[in-house]
């Protein structure tokens, strides 16, 4: 394949932010399920509300 | 005698891809028509022409003499004429030109005289490193630093180990694998004048472990070799940048390089085997540095190989002879996928730290504009200087430089680790490059104004000492003038009352 | 009462003391502040700030006499960092000065060149060598770009040019304003 980048390194790694994210998230399906276990299940509405104005704002 | 092996943080595990160019053996490239030369291969001053355009030269003549203490000297890689003498495009990541010598080869190779020396011992070290000076030798690595100094141990130090660093870590580039194969007493030979020009008393051979025929080709040219037993070959584990200087100390011998010192300063000095067999070639055949092996390799190169190649070679002429397939203007890399540039003329030549070209890599990172960064701190984590890559970024980009250097920038080896795994694709190497050279510039012009003041006060002084002594010369004539017309006045006066006597005395008579 | 009015009369007055000593022993020579602006100043000593040079400017600076945005060679940098230094606020250039230009050279045109030594005498760094009725050259070295001989040449033969970068000073381009990818293609 020939080179786009125009300087060092050429090289890239599978790295990507959405990896990263992913892993987030997946690291936090745990911490809901034993918060849904202690506290209720108003903690998944607690999770939908703050998932919903985070998109909302951010978009 | 092993001791246990070092480590170094952070790193990568690189896909090695030097398969494609080790397949064949080191092949010679043929004698292109025309060699440029240029005057300033190395680190340190440019070389000066020592002929003129039209010179008829043999193949190994200086053409170029050393200028200042950090420099080497120039020679002509094949017999034929002088064309010309002149700005010529260079291999510098800038694309610019700088003053080259060019050489119409005349096809008969003719050598010079060569001096040989059977026995080095008999010469004194400082002989040796002027012979090693003279026959132009720098570090074949990639830095390109006057190899005679590093040879040097100087009088505030005492090197310990010689480290012959064999670990070219960088993906696709085999030339030293190859070398260390196929010419292993040669390079065994010039690590015998090194320790003797060094007074080391011990000598490291540092190889990756994914290089097997050439430790077991360096192991048996060792065991033939029974007054070099303080030489020992060490195998290191295969990682991104072990070949790095710094880096490779530590994993051979577990010290630490300290921040803003030298190998030397911890009694280590590192040469690369190709500088190595440099030395012994020139010390023992009488030949100068002329060619080298270069490693040309990539996806779009079918026949990649090493090719010895001397300098001044059209990297076209290179490119040619190895069938690439690059399409016209299609940048290439000079040196490895981490560390190299990429140039876009084609009209360069092979010059003295081109250790490999690469047309086209596997893994290429894909055009992407970077995102934001997102803190992941990836980049720490593979930072083999143990540097805050992203606290870096931020200073560089808002180009506060002294910041910069508060977080040691000046460590960073650009190594390419932690653009490589940084999951924004942020350039981070392309921010510390910019703001080393900013930095470095900054320094320049401060040091020029500094001299521009100085140069303004002392021209101030001298205008007022100019104006003083005018003064003084202007006083002195009025004084004069005063002086000689009161002379001239007193004279009158005197005779002026000499004549009224006179006239009195007449007046009485 | 008194107590109090003894003790404090006394720390008064070994503390007085102690200042009074402090003054002389550690004084200062000069207004280090004027050194420090000066080194921020170019150096290029060519009087577009109306000065006749750097240090004056800088004096005047340091005396609250002038604004910091006289210095067009040092330009945006140069002001930045004397705001950094007097803490006030940063400025645009003074457009009465001129207008920040890229470094610059003066060079003589040796054939045209009548050797009259007036631009000896207009640099203000030395920077020229020749003597009466003798071809004149810049020692492009010391150059700082000032412009100052250009005008009193009879004969015209000085042309400033621009300093081309070598590979020695080359630098990196600035990735933020860049594009570093290869526009591929169509």
């Amino acid at each position: 394949m020939p080179i786009f980048r125009l300087s060092p390194p050429f090289l890239a790694g599978a790295n990507r932010v959405t990896l990263q994210m992913l892993q987030v998230l997946l690291a936090l399906i745990p911490a809901v399920i034993a918060m849904t276990f202690y506290f209720g299940p108003g903690v998944l509405i607690n999770v939908t509300l703050a998932v919903s104005v985070a998109l909302i704002t951010e978009a | 005698m092993s001791a246990p092996l070092g480590d170094f943080p952070g790193g990568l595990k690189l896909p090695g891809h030097k398969k494609r160019s080790t397949q064949g053996p080191i092949r010679k490239t043929p004698i292109s028509k025309q060699l440029v030369l240029p005057l300033q291969q190395h680190i340190g001053a440019a070389a000066v022409p020592i002929v003129e355009v039209g010179d008829k030269v043999l193949k190994g003549q200086r053409i170029a003499r050393a200028e200042g203490h950090v420099s080497v000297c120039l020679h002509a890689p094949s017999s034929g004429v002088i064309t010309a003498i002149g700005e010529h495009a260079i291999p510098h990541p800038s694309g610019l030109s700088a003053p080259c010598i060019t050489i119409e080869t005349d096809g008969e190779d003719r050598w010079i005289d060569r001096q040989q020396i059977k026995d080095f011992r008999q010469h004194s070290a400082h002989e040796l490193r002027q012979i090693i000076r003279d026959a132009g030798i720098v570090g074949l690595g990639g830095a390109g630093f006057p190899s005679f100094i590093k040879l040097n141990p100087g009088v505030h130090h005492s090197v310990e180990t010689l480290l012959i660093n064999g670990a070219e870590c960088e993906p696709y580039i085999s030339c030293d694998d190859m070398l260390m194969r196929e010419r292993a007493d040669g390079i065994l030979d010039g690590v015998e004048i090194m320790l003797f020009a060094l007074r080391a008393s011990r000598c490291i051979l540092a190889i990756e472990d994914n290089k097997p025929e050439a430790i077991a080709a360096m192991r048996y040219a060792l065991s033939g070799r029974s007054h070099l037993s303080q030489t020992e070959i060490v195998v290191v584990p295969t990682r991104y940048p072990t070949g790095g200087e710094k880096q490779l100390i530590q994993v051979v011998t577990n010290k630490q390089v300290p921040t803003n010192k030298l190998p030397i300063d911890i009694g280590i000095v590192c040469h690369n085997p190709g500088t190595a067999y440099a030395v012994g070639r020139a010390i023992l055949h009488g030949e100068p540095l002329i060619s080298r092996v270069v490693t040309v390799t990539g996806t779009d190169v079918p026949h990649a190989g090493n090719f010895e190649t001397l300098f001044g070679t059209p990297i076209k002429d290179l490119l040619v002879f190895c069938e690439t397939r690059r399409q016209p203007d299609e940048p290439f890399i000079q040196g490895g996928p981490m560390m190299g540039y990429s140039l876009a003329g084609d009209d360069l030549p092979i010059t003295k730290t081109a250790n490999c070209i690469l047309v086209g890599v596997d893994d290429v990172a894909p055009p992407a504009q970077p995102l934001p960064c997102i803190r992941c701190g990836d980049c720490a984590d593979v930072c083999p200087a143990s540097l805050l890559p992203q606290q870096l970024y931020w200073y560089s980009r808002a180009k506060d430089f002294d910041k910069t250097r508060d977080y040691n920038l000046f460590d960073c080896i650009e190594c390419g680790c932690c653009d490589y795994v940084c999951p924004s694709k942020i350039p981070l190497v392309s921010y510390f490059r910019f703001a080393k050279t900013e930095i470095m510039n900054q320094e320049r012009e401060r040091h020029k104004s500094d001299l521009a003041r100085q140069r303004h006060e002392s021209r101030l002084e001298r205008l007022e000492r100019e104006a003083q002594e005018k003064e003084e010369r202007q006083r002195q004539r009025k004084a004069a003038l005063a002086a000689t017309k009161a002379a001239k006045a007193k004279e009158e006066d005197s005779t002026n009352t000499a004549e009224a006597a006179d006239s009195v005395t007449e007046e009485k008579a | 009462m008194l107590t109090a009015i003894i003790a404090i009369t006394l720390l008064a007055l070994i503390l007085g003391l102690v200042l009074g000593f402090a003054s002389i022993r550690f004084k200062v020579q000069g207004d280090p502040i004027v050194d420090q602006i000066d080194k921020i100043l170019p150096q290029t000593q060519c009087g577009q700030c109306s000065f006749a040079g750097c240090r004056p400017y800088a004096e005047a600076i340091a005396a609250g006499e002038v604004d910091i945005n006289r210095c067009p060679p040092g330009g945006e940098a140069t002001i930045q960092a004397l705001a950094d230094l007097l803490d006030v606020e940063p400025k645009p250039l003074d457009e009465e000065c001129g207008v920040e230009k890229p470094k610059m050279l003066a060079v003589i045109d040796e054939a045209r060149c009548i050797g009259c030594t007036l631009c000896i005498q207009a640099c203000p760094v030395d920077a020229i060598l020749g003597a009466a009725k003798h071809m004149h050259t810049v020692i492009a070295n010391e150059c700082t770009g000032c412009e100052l001989c250009v005008e009193p040449c009879p004969v015209d033969c000085i042309d400033m040019v621009e300093t081309q970068p070598n590979p020695h000073t080359w630098r990196w381009p600035d990735p933020s304003h860049v594009d570093l990818q290869r526009r591929t293609g169509s």
